[in-house]
């Protein structure tokens, strides 16, 4: 996602709904992205069910990539809204661009709550989960 | 950052109570306040982990419930979860360990479930 939002022009209806949320790629930031995500939801008329699945989705994935982040690098979140409900990428620097494993119960967890979950890397093995969740998808337990 | 964790005993059960968020950052906190009781020499009966004050948790959390659960097992001690909140509930239900750890609404119940 290389494009960039455009300044809304005066009286414009359209604005591209993206956020991206930069911050060190340590654990003790997983809260604040978690609130970040359960208020970016909200937005836009997810359940609360569906809000916490997001709210766990988006710690699973950060977990994950954090134990393979080089240390004092970003951990970078992009949230987009897409017409039936909200992608978030989440990606980190690696050394060894390693794809998570998804034989763990983590992965599981994560596949369970989030909808759609796909892993890949990028140039400088740039390494990222990306949930694409939708409303009304979500099965009440 | 660390979850606050209160402790307290009430005959033969330990009463363990996190308050705040249990993650990959505060669960480890947890599994190092159960690992010390579920392995005392003289252990208690039963252990009753109120989730009460418990917002969010996350597979970390339940990795360290399941392995105390396994460690309680082995050494005969009863071992419950009580009154999760909705959201929590709902995890748990997900990942399907309200089929192996049991799971009171109540404290007081789960209180007397682990001596049972």
């Amino acid at each position: 996602m290389t494009e960039e939002t455009a300044a809304p022009m005066p009286g414009a209806t359209e604005v591209r709904d993206a956020v991206t949320v930069k911050m060190p790629a340590d654990s003790a930031y997983l809260s604040v992205l978690r609130t970040a995500t359960a208020g970016l939801a909200a937005r836009l008329d997810f359940t609360l069910d569906e809000i916490e699945d997001l709210r766990i989705g988006v710690d699973e994935a950060c977990a994950m990539l954090l134990s393979q982040a080089l240390p004092g690098t970003d951990l970078t979140t992009e949230f987009e809204l897409t017409g039936d409900g909200m992608r978030i990428s989440v990606s980190v620097l690696t050394a060894d661009g390693r794809l998570p494993a998804r034989d763990t119960f983590a992965w599981t967890v994560l596949s369970a709550l989030a909808g759609e979950v796909d892993a890949g890397v990028g140039p400088d093995d740039r390494v990222s989960i990306v949930l694409h969740k939708r409303r009304g998808m979500t099965e009440s337990a | 950052m660390s979850a606050d964790i209160s402790i307290r005993t009430e005959g033969d059960v330990v009463v363990v109570t996190p308050a705040g968020d249990l993650d990959a950052v505060t669960s480890p906190g947890l599994a190092a306040v159960l690992e010390p009781i579920l392995g005392a020499e003289d252990p208690c009966r039963g252990v009753v982990i109120d989730f009460s004050k418990v917002g969010f948790c996350d597979s970390r959390c339940i990795g360290v419930l399941v392995s105390s659960y396994r460690h309680a097992r082995d050494r005969g001690i009863g071992l419950a979860v009580s009154a999760p909140q909705r959201t929590v509930h709902r995890l748990f239900a997900i990942a399907g360990i309200d089929q192996v750890i049991t799971i009171e609404d109540d404290t007081q119940d789960a209180m007397e479930t682990v001596l049972a």
